[in-house]
């Protein structure tokens, strides 16, 4: 290894490299558990990259070809039950490793200065993996699937004077159909992987630049660390072995279902449902009555949804008594009640059908 | 024009007289109280039947009266009749015009009242039978349902003066007739067997025809009886599809086969030409009741056939004759079928639950299936060749997705021993990694 290292220096700059790796260290505290799931969300992502890569050279998009596609890989191409079902297995383990990792850090006000850039593009890429799971579901075009996206399609096509142009942008025209799953195809492979990946870099360049935050609450307090290269790294490794057999796991005992194919002339089968990340909303929505005062009950609903991202997505610019040092309760307030909330209404979206 | 002062009404209809009504339908009055009469007439007529698009003299008076006279209005409004805008008087005859019952109910008018039960077949026949009527409304409606009426047991009951029996507005209803596609109508295929068992289940009823009335308890556990009432399968046969609707009578023993072969076409050919065709019709027995029965008919098993203790063909064949060595021999070929097909869809069934995609192959099984199907409809021609033939064709099919079966259940095995092994693999892996840890570990910076 020393050796290799050697070689490469003679040629490249590297001791200044492997200078600015060493520099990040993590904070040793009750909480240190939490600084595993952005490792996680990573190491999940790149299983999402590569199982998509595999999957993209059998999967042929289009209304004709996606489901028996699909069919093909997981019957016919050696291995491609395991790889198509380690993709939605993973794809689902990102989503809630993301949903941990980014309300861990909220919870323990680590947005604050000056981190600010570090949450916004935390954020973005939170936004865009719903995206992911949104886009993803649909490719199989299986009859759950081509259903639920109607249904989030037609949510979105209820905000006002944007909604129509949204849900037809969305679509690609009125209706679900070929054109939906061709530019779903496409936000899911080329436009989200790409936007994605830049704010992938970006967030763990700041990462690495600023270092690790240590809790609001044990600002100052904290005296031991862990260097990052390679202490952490390593116990990151472990974690991302047990993941990964996790993965496989789930995989090969509860295989990925591929359903029915869509047909868009059939009736909605009874108890659509959207992915698990959505359900929260999804129950949300069918809870509100249908007017509201002089609005639609799910427009206010959509609206309020809505206006929460925003506040999140700011979050770091409208509470600024963490960046000053005080203690910040609202954040934790607010934060431990839409955990709450989302776990609720998950659950009631799952038991009362 | 000064109006008939009488009360000529036909015996047995009711004069509005009786039911002491004055107002509203004129019955001998003045020129004045007429005007009246007629303003009322018109006003509570209005409230009345408001919901009534026929302004009929019958319709306004019936309305009035209420009861049973009402109720016939409000029936009427469901009448596959009235939706063709017909009214009272194109059955009944009379002038709706006129509001005084002497003149509407005038025999001179041309009214004819209610028909007596005897006069119905012919009543309804008037349009029913005059193909130049109907197809003024309904060209597709068939006008040959009174000829068939009087070849029916029905019909020739009532023409030698048996009243009780069943004619148009016994099925049919009356004055609330509906299309027979109606989900509501008496004579909906899922409801013609309760329709029949209006009267066939009647001990009373029956006990001058002397048949039984067990006929509906019967039905409703058969086969068919099933598949109409409980599975609303409305291809399955109702009464009317064995005995006919207007020209019901019970097949015979020569023609019951030919009723069955209606539906069970590859039976009934089969037959035809079996051994077994010439040797029933010698015995003067019923083809397909022999074996199946008739009302109460189940589903037939595979039991049956063979020289088991269920099977039915040693109730004629004895051990050592042709027929009992052939009945035993098409037994076992159906039996080797089925046993493949059901151990096939077990392990198709197991693999699919473990999560091996599986979807062609049991769609391949139902190929299978149909050659069972298949199989088991060519017993009637009571041929093992036959049988045999159809029984090897099919497992050839039989025996490639019973093959598939037993990967997909070795891929089930093959997917979690891979699994396993990696398990180990990383167990190891995370093991080496920790004891590297623990080896490489400078520990906590202190700052």
């Amino acid at each position: 290894m020393r050796s290799i290292l050697a070689w490469l220096g003679e040629r490249f700059q590297i001791t200044d490299l492997i200078g600015f790796a060493k520099k990040k260290d993590v904070p040793i505290h009750h909480g240190f558990l939490w600084y595993y799931f952005g490792g996680i969300s990573l190491f999940l992502f790149v299983v999402q990259v590569f199982t998509g890569a595999l999957l993209l050279l059998y999967y042929k998009p289009g209304a004709d070809s996606a489901f028996e596609s699909v069919q093909f890989i997981i019957t016919k191409v050696q291995y491609g039950w395991l790889i198509r079902s380690m993709h939605s297995w993973s794809a689902n383990l990102m989503v809630l490793s993301v949903f941990i990792h980014m309300f861990s850090n909220f919870l323990e006000s680590t947005y604050r200065k000056p981190r600010e850039l570090t949450w916004l593009t935390g954020m973005i890429m939170f936004f865009i993996v719903l995206g992911f799971g949104f886009s993803g579901y649909l490719l199989p075009w299986n009859e759950l699937a081509f259903f639920a996206t109607k249904v989030g399609t037609d949510i979105a096509g209820v905000l006002p004077l944007v909604g129509k142009p949204l849900l037809v942008f969305l679509r690609g025209g009125d209706e679900v159909s070929g054109a939906t799953l061709s530019r779903f195809f496409g936000f899911h492979v080329a436009i989200l992987p790409g936007v994605f990946f830049i704010f992938l870099m970006a967030h763990l360049a700041f990462i690495q630049f600023q270092g690790m935050s240590d809790p609001l609450r044990l600002e100052g307090k904290i005296k031991r660390r862990m260097p990052f290269f390679p202490d952490f790294a390593m116990r990151d490794l472990m974690l991302w072995f047990l993941v990964f057999n996790l993965v496989a796991f789930l995989a090969v005992f509860f295989p990925w279902e591929l359903g029915s194919k869509a047909d868009p002339f059939s009736a909605a089968p009874a108890g659509i449902k959207p992915e698990w990340y959505f359900m929260f909303m999804f129950q949300t929505l069918k809870f509100l009555p249908a007017k509201i005062l002089f609005f639609e009950g799910e427009f206010l609903g959509i609206a309020a949804f809505s206006l929460c991202g925003a506040v999140l997505f700011l979050w770091p610019f409208l509470e600024r008594k963490s960046s000053l040092g005080e203690q910040q309760p609202l954040a934790k307030i607010f934060g431990t009640a839409a955990i709450l909330f989302i776990i609720i209404m998950t659950v009631i979206g799952y038991t009362r059908g | 024009m000064q109006r008939r002062a009488t009360t000529n009404v036909p015996q047995g209809v009711p004069t509005l007289r009786h039911r002491g009504y004055s107002a509203g339908c004129r019955v001998r009055t003045p020129r004045t109280t007429s005007i009246l009469a007629l303003v009322a007439f018109f006003a509570l007529g209005f409230v009345a039947v408001s919901a009534q698009t026929d302004s009929s003299s019958c319709v306004v008076c019936h309305t009035q009266l209420g009861g049973d006279y009402a109720a016939v209005v409000q029936r009427f409004s469901n009448d596959i009749h009235g939706k063709n805008g017909l009214s009272c008087h194109n059955c009944h005859g009379g002038d709706p015009t006129s509001d005084d019952v002497d003149i509407s109910m005038n025999k001179a008018k041309g009214f004819l009242g209610a028909p007596a039960a005897q006069a119905i077949p012919e009543f309804c026949g008037r349009c029913h039978s005059n193909p130049g009527f109907i197809q003024r409304y309904n060209p597709s409606l068939p006008t040959d349902q009174l000829d068939k009426y009087w070849t029916s047991d029905h019909g020739r009951q009532i023409k030698a003066g048996n009243t009780k029996v069943a004619q148009c507005v016994s099925c049919h209803s009356v004055h609330d007739i509906r299309s027979v596609k109606d989900p509501l109508a008496p004579v909906y295929p899922l409801n013609v067997p309760q329709t029949c068992a209006h009267c066939h289940s009647n001990k009373e009823i029956m006990a001058s025809a002397k048949i039984p009335t067990d006929q509906y308890d019967k039905y409703k556990s058969s086969v068919h009886g099933i598949a109409l009432l409980v599975k609303g399968d409305l291809g399955a046969p109702a009464c009317n599809s064995c005995h006919g609707n207007h020209a019901a009578v019970p097949p015979g023993f020569s023609s019951i086969g030919r009723v069955c072969y209606q539906c069970h076409l590859v039976e009934g050919e089969r037959f035809t030409l079996s051994p077994h065709k010439p040797a029933f019709d010698a015995l003067q027995v019923e083809e397909c009741v022999f074996c199946h029965s008739q009302h109460d008919i189940q589903h037939p098993t595979d039991q049956e056939l063979g020289v088991g203790q269920d099977a039915l063909c040693v109730e004629c064949h004895d051990k050592g004759d042709k027929g009992y060595e052939a009945a035993a021999l098409m037994s076992r070929e159906i039996d080797s079928l089925r046993v493949k097909y059901e151990t096939a869809l077990a392990l198709l069934d197991d693999a699919e639950r473990k999560g091996v995609e599986v979807s062609e192959a049991l769609f391949s099984l139902r190929d299978v299936r149909t050659g069972l199907v298949n199989a088991r409809a060519l017993i009637h021609a009571f041929n093992p060749d036959t049988v045999t033939t159809a029984v090897t064709q099919a497992m050839v099919l039989a025996n490639q997705v019973q093959q598939e079966g037993v990967q997909a259940v070795a891929e089930v095995k093959h997917r979690r021993s891979g699994y396993y092994i990696f398990t180990i693999i990383t167990i190891v892996l995370v093991l080496v990694l920790y004891a590297w840890t623990r080896a490489t570990d400078r520990g906590p910076i202190e700052k």
